[in-house]
């Protein structure tokens, strides 16, 4: 897979169309490392905007300072490649960090930039992106195998030789700590156990959801259900409430094919998306100010200018951020993308 | 027959042919390369050019204080330094190319042709979008341009000493790409062909995406030089690729012998035959594909139709880096559920 050793190689062939000496290539790196360790939720948004060369402020400001502190250039005004492959190969290194708790919204933001038609400055990173989500998933699913043996556990808990008190002192051992520790070793084991079933458990949900073909919220088969905004929108919300363990597999955008059906190579618009989403009911998103969660920023666009001219909306939306309502996309990538909100906001 | 007698000049500075009718590389003057009636001189600019030529380049018909007064900056009237490379590549990114070849092998007719494309609208499907270099272009191609009096189009020889670069950027279908194109004396490279460390005459190698190495097809027409022009530019690659300090492994270069409406089909076929030694040569010491080509960058018959132009362009354009097949997370083979993807 990729990993640390992998994008270290990468990151001076990435630089390297931002300048034509070595001169910035060591401050780069060294702003690099910070970026990526001190990078938060909040900014990890802004970051991977700057890395799709969408001029956004608070990153670019974000990166240039770090830049200004390891001794490089501080004209923000002139800098923009540099930054943009600066933020990229940050969002690289969390990307490939096992440990990053921003690994997978990173991930997800990145696909999210994807869906949105915007190109990042370096040409590998939406690969990068789709192979740590799909670690993350991975990793966040492991089987803990192989299990301890229970009996070579508590032998090992008997076998013990029992700690001698000091001449004369008064004898402090528990009477009931093997006991005890056969009751830890026991509940740890049914903790894991616990664990594997809820996954089996989810999985089992998420396959019979896809294979009855039927909407639990909705109460009718999918292929009934119209117009397509509206069949997208809810199946991407139901399956996103059958999983609970982030980030999902690659495998739920299979589910919500099955769930599309026919419809699922139909063209809509993403503002025909945004007002089926605002139409329906128990849907769990909050609005947003981040463009990289298009359908979340054009609905609270659309809730905040819901008594304004018809269209008015949109005209905000094009303004603000890369985002047209008038694209059209595919509806399962549409299903797709609104279910990576449902994730980004549950991993925020 | 003495030069006096022939009327015949050397251009080389340091051939004494004009005075003791000796050439400096022993070459007869009706077969050297560099010599020319001096009829045909034109070095001296007619009384009536002279009048009109400006100290500064005319074509942009404005002066330098209208320039400066309207605040738009054309760039200096040099090309750029390396370290003024390095703030734009900041902003703009960079594709650098490295234009080399013997003097005289046609490097800044390249860059001036190349350029002078754009005074007449898009080319090739690519539009102008900009330079910090307009005024050092406009300036080499000044000579060119019919109204310097000049009765056939030259190019002022390179007079920079350091490592510069003349910048182009360029859109084609909403991509925008920035170009920094080197402009380096011949003298830079025959230093390099003579042993000295590239890294030294070329300190930019490294940095080099993409290398074009240019050929002068004139000496191609004489048997007395050809062998020695193709020798010289596999002296040359050898030279650019020799050394941590040069070009990179995996560089493609570009051989181009110029000059080629000069050229007949019997010559361009030895050419093709005996470039061979040198695509081989480019290959072994490490240089990325490796292309030939033909140029003719500024026809006799028509100075203003340049042949071959716009694949070197396309050439520099492409984006041929590999795209990293990114090395993906094995994929388990016990659990479907989360292994496959469906409905794609």
């Amino acid at each position: 897979m990729v990993d640390q050793a992998y994008v270290d190689n990468k990151i001076d062939e990435w630089l390297r169309p931002a300048t034509t000496t070595e001169d910035v290539i060591p401050a780069s790196r060294d702003t690099i490392t910070s970026a990526a360790q001190q990078a938060t939720g909040e900014i990890a948004s802004a970051i991977v905007a700057v890395a799709h060369n969408h001029q956004e402020g608070s990153g670019r400001a974000w990166l240039n300072a770090l830049l200004e502190q390891h001794g490089a250039s501080s004209d923000l005004t002139r800098n923009d490649e540099l930054l943009a492959r600066i933020a990229a190969c940050t969002v690289a290194r969390i990307l490939v960090n096992e440990t990053s708790s921003l690994r997978g919204r990173v991930g997800l933001l990145v696909q999210s930039a994807a869906f949105l038609g915007l190109t990042p400055v370096v040409a590998e990173l939406p690969s990068i992106a789709d192979d740590a989500v799909f670690d993350a998933a991975r990793r966040a699913r492991t089987r803990d195998v192989p299990w301890p043996s229970t009996a070579d556990t508590i032998q090992e808990i008997l076998d013990r030789e029992p700690e001698e008190a000091a001449e004369g002192a008064e004898d402090e051992s528990d009477p009931d700590e093997a006991l005890k520790a056969v009751a830890a070793a026991v509940d740890q084991l049914f903790e894991k156990l616990d664990r594997r079933v809820r996954l089996i458990d989810e999985e089992y949900n998420a396959l019979w959801w896809g294979f009855t073909k039927h909407s639990s919220r909705l109460e009718q088969p999918w292929s009934t259900v119209e117009p397509t905004e509206r069949r997208l929108v809810y199946a991407a919300c139901e399956l996103a409430g059958l999983v609970q363990v982030l980030p999902g597999p690659p495998t739920m955008r299979g589910l919500l094919a099955t769930a599309l059906g026919d419809a699922g190579g139909a063209t809509v618009a993403i503002r025909a998306v945004v007002e089926a989403l605002a139409a329906a009911t128990g849907i769990e998103l909050d609005a947003t100010s981040d463009p990289l969660m298009p359908f979340t920023f054009c609905l609270g666009k659309l809730q905040e200018l819901a008594n304004a001219d018809p269209g008015t909306w949109e005209a905000v939306v094009r303004g603000t951020s890369p985002i047209d309502p008038a694209t059209e996309v595919s509806a399962l990538a549409a299903s797709a993308q609104v279910y990576r909100e449902l994730e980004l906001r549950r991993l925020a | 027959m003495t030069a006096t007698e022939s009327a015949v000049v050397c251009d080389q500075p340091d051939c004494q042919f004009a005075a003791t009718g000796i050439c400096r590389d022993g070459i007869p003057p009706e077969s050297c390369p560099n010599t020319s009636s001096a009829d045909a001189q034109m070095e001296e600019p007619d009384e009536e050019a002279a009048a009109t030529e400006p100290e500064e380049p005319a074509s942009l018909e404005r002066t330098p204080e209208a320039r400066a007064d309207d605040g738009v900056d054309l760039g200096g009237d040099q090309s750029l330094s390396l370290h003024e490379a390095d703030s734009l590549a900041h902003q703009y990114g960079a594709t650098v190319v490295l234009v080399a070849g013997e003097e005289k092998s046609g490097k800044t007719t390249l860059l001036v042709e190349l350029f002078a494309r754009f005074l007449h609208g898009r080319f090739d499907g690519y539009a102008f979008a900009g330079s910090a270099t307009l005024d050092a272009f406009d300036a080499r191609h000044f000579e060119a341009r019919v109204k310097s009096g000049h009765s056939h189009p030259t190019t002022k020889r390179t007079q920079e000493e350091d490592m510069r670069l003349l910048h182009l950027r360029l859109v084609k279908s909403a991509e925008q790409r920035a170009l920094m194109l080197t402009d380096v004396k011949g003298e830079t490279f025959e230093e390099v062909m003579h042993g000295q460390p590239v890294g030294v005459q070329i300190p930019i190698a490294p940095r080099v995406d993409k290398a074009i190495v240019l050929v002068d097809g004139r000496k191609v027409r004489d048997p007395q030089v050809r062998q020695i022009v193709i020798r010289n530019a596999r002296t040359l690659i050898g030279g650019l690729f020799g050394t941590a300090e040069g070009l990179r492994k995996g560089t493609p270069v570009m051989i181009v012998v110029t000059k080629t409406d000069l050229l007949g089909p019997a010559e361009l076929a030895w050419f093709d035959d005996n470039v061979r030694s040198v695509v081989e040569l480019a290959a072994n010491r490490g240089a990325g594909p490796v292309e030939l080509h033909r140029l003719a960058a500024r026809p006799h018959e028509d100075p203003e139709a340049p042949i071959g132009l716009e694949v070197i362009l396309r050439w520099i354009w492409e984006d041929d880096a590999p795209r990293a097949t990114v090395p993906t997370s094995a994929r388990p083979d016990d659990r479907v559920f989360w292994n496959a993807v469906i409905g794609e």
